[in-house]
């Protein structure tokens, strides 16, 4: 059950933050401007905005660490790696096949060599 | 260039290029390599005390359901036969009622997360491991030279010129260069694309165990403080100062100075924490999928199956 709404909910707080770091970047380049034009009230009233987007960050990490407390099952992150780590490895054993293939080969050829020496 | 040489020049080209490439992916595969190493070692150790609570808890749980715990039928070797030989397999087993998944816990689902996480880049390790491509090629040569005795043996007709056509290309060279460049770029490729289409959970399964970690409470300072009491006092001194009346200049100055050092104590303290250091492996993964997705590779799928279709035209002629 957890496992259905970890994917989106995940997703959510992504949007969430990217949301606010376009807010801190554009913040960011206000209050530069302003402080440069040495326009006192503007910069002012970016850091009252600072501050609020500062608050903002802090709820949204504390409702993302509940969440997290609450979804311990198996995330969509971690099967899919589980099976990226699959295909890893069966091609390493592919490569390991090929060469017992040829061995156990040329294994049998000697094999026969010796029988039709000893037949002929 | 004789005409015959060129198809394994063509085959040779991109095996070189890819050679060079892997080098420098070779480099930012060791540092996430390493990264999780790290960050495993620092982790495993705080975990412990966390880890055993919920084994206790699920021991309370499991009596308390009245699951059935016996010795497993390895044991038996051991106990009821004559010449007792030592059993590996013998071990307490356990049924959980109702098949009750088992207790989970932050600390049980950082464990878990961890084994994903070591087992994806162990399995890139083998996968950056040629060892046994020379395997390949070593055992390419005896089944040639074991077939060329056996054609001569039996006076098979084709099977001695089947053979000796493939010792001709040997003499050349060709296969102790054509093999193991054909698998160091079906390597490459796997590596790529497992990589690439991992990324975005390597940094999601990362924001995960970060999440945990700050819950746990496993990173502490010098004075028992966590990642998340020292976050917040940061984040406290630096709204401090953006609220600050700046008329008031010699205050103002104070809550400078405060924020300043806050903050140089915390990346001082933050640095040395294994939330910090889960950050830096899916940093390093990110790098190492850049370097793969590198520009000027247009092959990818249809690369790929064209290695693998020169691979087994080469070894099976």
């Amino acid at each position: 059950m957890a496992d259905i709404t970890t994917p989106t909910a995940s997703n959510q707080f992504q949007q969430l933050r990217n949301r606010q770091n376009d807010l801190y970047r554009k913040n960011t380049q206000a209050l530069i401007a302003a402080a440069k034009a040495n326009d006192k009230a503007l910069v002012d009233k970016l850091r009252a905005e600072r501050v609020k987007l500062s608050q903002n960050d802090s709820s949204l990490l504390k409702a993302e660490l509940a969440f997290q407390a609450t979804h311990l099952g198996q995330s969509a992150a971690e099967k899919n790696l589980v099976a990226q780590t699959k295909r890893a490895n069966s091609m390493v054993k592919g490569i390991k096949t090929v060469a017992k293939v040829l061995t156990s080969a040329g294994e049998m050829a000697s094999i026969l060599t010796r029988l039709i020496a000893l037949l002929t | 260039m004789p005409g015959f040489l060129r198809p394994i020049s063509i085959l040779l080209l991109p095996a070189l290029l890819l050679a060079c490439t892997t080098d420098r992916v070779s480099t930012e595969f060791g540092t996430l390599n390493e990264t999780v190493t790290a960050a495993d070692k620092q982790i495993t150790p705080l975990l412990k005390p966390k880890l055993e609570e919920a084994r206790q808890q699920e021991l309370t749980i499991s009596a308390q359901a009245g699951d059935p715990w016996f010795l497993s039928d390895g044991c038996r070797v051991l106990l009821n036969d004559t010449v007792a030989l030592p059993s590996s397999s013998c071990s307490v087993t356990h049924v959980p009622l109702g098949e009750r998944p088992p207790l989970q816990t932050e600390a049980t689902a950082v464990r878990r997360k961890l084994d994903v996480l070591t087992a994806y880049v162990g399995a890139l390790e083998l996968l950056m491991d040629a060892s046994s491509d020379s395997a390949i090629t070593e055992s390419y040569a005896t089944a040639l030279a074991a077939f060329g005795d056996l054609g001569n043996a039996a006076k098979a007709r084709e099977l001695i010129d089947f053979v000796a056509k493939r010792q001709r290309q040997t003499e050349q060279k060709a296969i102790e260069e054509v093999v193991p460049a054909v698998i160091a770029s079906l390597r490459y490729n796997r590596m790529r694309s497992v990589v690439t289409a991992s990324n975005s959970d390597v940094v999601t399964l990362a924001r995960e165990l970060q999440l945990h970690l700050v819950n746990l409470g496993l990173d502490k300072d010098g004075q028992g403080r966590t990642i998340g009491t020292r976050l917040t006092a940061l984040n406290t001194t630096n709204e401090a100062v953006l609220t600050f009346d700046t008329s008031n200049a010699v205050g103002y100055r104070a809550a400078i100075v405060k924020l300043q050092a806050e903050q140089k104590a915390f990346m001082k303290f933050y640095q040395k924490t294994s939330v910090y250091k889960i950050g830096l492996v899916a940093e390093v993964h990110g790098a190492l999928d850049k370097a793969l997705r590198n520009p000027g590779s247009v092959e990818d799928m249809v690369g790929y199956l064209e290695t693998l279709k020169s691979l087994i035209e080469t070894v099976e002629g």
